[in-house]
């Protein structure tokens, strides 16, 4: 059984840890909004589906390249248009905002194409680009926004944590060790010869995300990857260091067969105590009774103590809703978003430092 | 009549067991759902959980179309047949997280040839003609067809009360607003399958009001239940009354996640579904441990029945 967080703590859980969801109903305006997105995948499903139930049928278009799935969607699908052209589309439909959940590899040229036809708002599913050269080089008018899909930074847990570390809750951090683990790929492929790169752009980026959203890393001190199923990096380890000698270590692996869905753990030792995370939990020891905590020294808190009944829509793991909810509220505000392109510049960047340590690494 | 005045009158119908620790599913942590999947990595481990199930009152089983739940009821076939044969069933199509995973390794192209390819070898001809007539509606019936062949050869017809669309589907049928695919499915699974149709969801406000806007009965709506609203939206009271005039519509209510994924006591649990419990038909509930198994269905029965 859980241990129950008192009522102190209940009362910063989860409103101000999810801004989003206020005023919720006075997002009324948004209901003349129109969205496309690009690529109907798994991502480009989800995205759509969370959008239509926040604010119904704002998603008009859909492009994607395979006439299978244009076609057959077309056939059962009838609120909203299919295409296989962008430019066709932003013609016809002329979008207020964008969703670009495509291939990696194929981000880069379709935000820029977006962006030069002036949508104004454009969401790109992580990582934003194949580096941090592509991300760099994009270039986006005053008044465009531009988001990115590392939704990690909008789960609860996640936000509560940073929250405890920036209040120093466990002290000044010593020691971080990470990693995110998940069973995608068991078997041969070579889906991403192409790509030329594997599990620590497509899955851990969004560790290196959130360290890099915790922690100020100054410098890798070893990096190295291996193959298994892939001819690219099936598993990834690395050590870096933070500012303040924080010393983190970290692995991303998408070939973790124990896995039904991905996990983040985060574990960090600080001078008054300990902190671990993960998507599901965050569970505290610390000397310092602190109001984050609820007054107390020690609290373990799961899903249901940070979801309760707080979101409009459930679809899949909450922190999607909650990041399609911070694009619409960025929308209506205009406002920049907590995970702009900007704001992935340092990640991206230390995925380039670390693909080029394992390969000095590796020889 | 004495004895009809004594007698227990159980107004919610079914206690069932869920087999989300079967198949490594926790809706608290993953942590725990490897743990609990790893104590129940034996079949006979399984089996005292569900024998003790029914020791304490449950009548039913819920479980997804997963290779693991398969064998499962294989080995209950040969070797209890009697405790096969004594529960109601309610499948939940398909198990979503498996094409998810399929979809990562073989991408969404690919994983859709992979299924029509399925849905050829299984169904030719009713395939040929739905192909011919482009009604992916149809197609999509042959889908469900094909993911509950398995599970219709091995459980007794009658025991088999529904086949619920699993929550992923639902959600998208509603945000797609897919009213002409819903019918279909319902018309194949009633005509066709010979079972109940039902809906799983997290979104019961959403789903009352997309029933109502498109003059739709289903029989059964599986959605949790819980005092804390873990996964009720729009909101734990617009969930609550839906689910109330949904219930009042002749709609048969499972109450699922009852103790929010582990977060409150079984006894919690039940004071919150007795204010329900004339609104609600069944009541699902997990566990890896045969004691909790017992004990909870016991208590459920308990709690949700009148003198």
């Amino acid at each position: 059984m859980l241990r129950a967080p008192d009522s102190s703590l209940l009362k910063i859980l989860p409103h101000d840890l999810c801004p989003e969801i206020a005023n919720w109903n006075g997002y009324a305006e948004l209901l003349d909004l129109r969205v496309a997105i690009v690529g109907f995948g798994k991502m480009g499903l989800l995205h759509s589906g969370i959008l239509n139930l926040l604010v119904p049928r704002a998603v008009k278009a859909i492009v994607d390249k395979s006439l299978l799935l244009t076609f057959g969607a077309s056939r059962i699908i009838k609120t909203m248009k299919f295409y296989r052209d962008i430019d066709k589309m932003l013609r016809e439909i002329e979008p207020d905002a964008v969703y670009v959940t495509t291939p990696t590899s194929s981000h880069y040229f379709i935000v820029k194409n977006l962006l030069n036809n002036d949508v104004r708002y454009v969401f790109v599913e992580k990582p934003p680009t194949l580096n941090y050269e592509q991300v760099y080089h994009l270039s986006i008018k005053k008044d465009q926004r531009v988001m990115v899909g590392f939704q990690k930074r909008y789960a609860l847990t996640f936000r509560h944590a940073k929250l405890l570390i920036d209040n120093g809750v466990i002290g000044e951090i010593l020691r971080v060790n990470s990693y995110i683990r998940s069973g995608d790929i068991l078997e041969p492929t070579n889906r991403f010869d192409a790509l030329g790169r594997g599990a620590l752009l497509d899955l851990g980026v969004h560790l290196v995300d959130l360290l890099t959203w915790f922690f100020k890393v100054k410098r890798i001190i070893k990096a190295e990857s291996k193959s298994v199923y892939t001819r690219v990096d099936d598993v990834f380890r690395a050590e870096l260091e933070a500012e303040g000698n924080v010393r983190i270590s970290l692995e991303a692996s998408w070939s973790s067969s124990e896995y039904r869905t991905p996990e983040t753990y985060i574990e960090l030792q600080g001078t008054l105590g300990t902190m671990k995370v993960t998507e599901d939990y965050l569970k505290v020891n610390t000397k310092l009774e602190h109001f984050l905590l609820g007054n107390k020294g020690e609290v373990v808190l799961y899903k249901p103590n940070y979801y309760q009944g707080i979101l409009p829509v459930n679809l899949a793991d909450p922190e999607y809703t909650i990041e399609d909810m911070h694009f619409l509220r960025c929308i209506r505000g205009n406002e920049e978003p907590l995970t702009s392109i900007e704001s992935s510049l340092d990640t991206m960047k230390l995925i380039d430092a670390l693909y080029e340590k394992a390969e000095s690494y590796n020889g | 009549m004495l004895f009809m005045k004594k007698q227990r009158v159980i107004m919610v119908r079914e206690v069932i067991l869920g087999d989300n620790p079967f198949i490594g599913v926790s809706h608290l942590a993953q942590e725990k759902a490897r743990d609990e999947k790893a104590d129940l990595s034996a079949m006979d481990m399984k089996i005292n959980v569900i024998k003790a199930a029914m020791e304490g009152g449950a009548t039913g089983f819920t479980f997804s179309t997963h290779q693991l739940n398969f064998e499962l009821l294989q080995y209950m076939k040969k070797n209890c047949i009697d405790m096969l044969e004594k529960l109601n069933y309610y499948i939940l199509v398909p198990y979503a997280q498996g094409y998810v995973r399929q979809a990562n390794a073989l991408g969404t192209v690919g994983l859709t040839k992979f299924v029509l390819r399925n849905i050829i070898s299984e169904n030719p001809v009713d395939f040929l003609g739905s192909a011919m007539r482009m009604s992916v509606d149809r197609i999509a019936s042959l889908f469900m067809a094909v993911e509950m062949k398995p599970y219709l050869r091995i459980l007794p017809k009658e025991r088999v009360k529904a086949v619920l669309l699993h929550e992923v589907l639902t959600e998208l049928i509603m945000a797609y607003n897919l009213v002409d695919l819903l019918k279909e499915l319902k018309r194949y699974a009633e005509t066709r399958l010979g079972t109940g149709f039902g809906l799983e969801t997290r979104n019961a406000g959403q789903l009352r009001q997309f029933l109502d806007e498109n003059d739709m009965h289903v029989e059964h709506v599986m959605t949790p239940m819980n005092p804390l609203g873990y996964q009720m939206a729009p909101s734990k009271e617009d969930a609550e009354k839906a689910i109330e005039d949904l219930a009042d519509r002749g709609t048969k209510i499972i109450a699922i996640n009852v103790l929010a994924s582990g977060a409150i006591p079984p006894e919690n649990a039940c004071e919150y579904l007795r204010k329900f419990k004339d609104k609600i038909y069944g009541v699902a509930y997990g566990t890896s441990k045969p004691s909790r198994a017992r004990d909870n269905a016991a208590m459920l029965r308990c709690y949700l029945s009148t003198e």
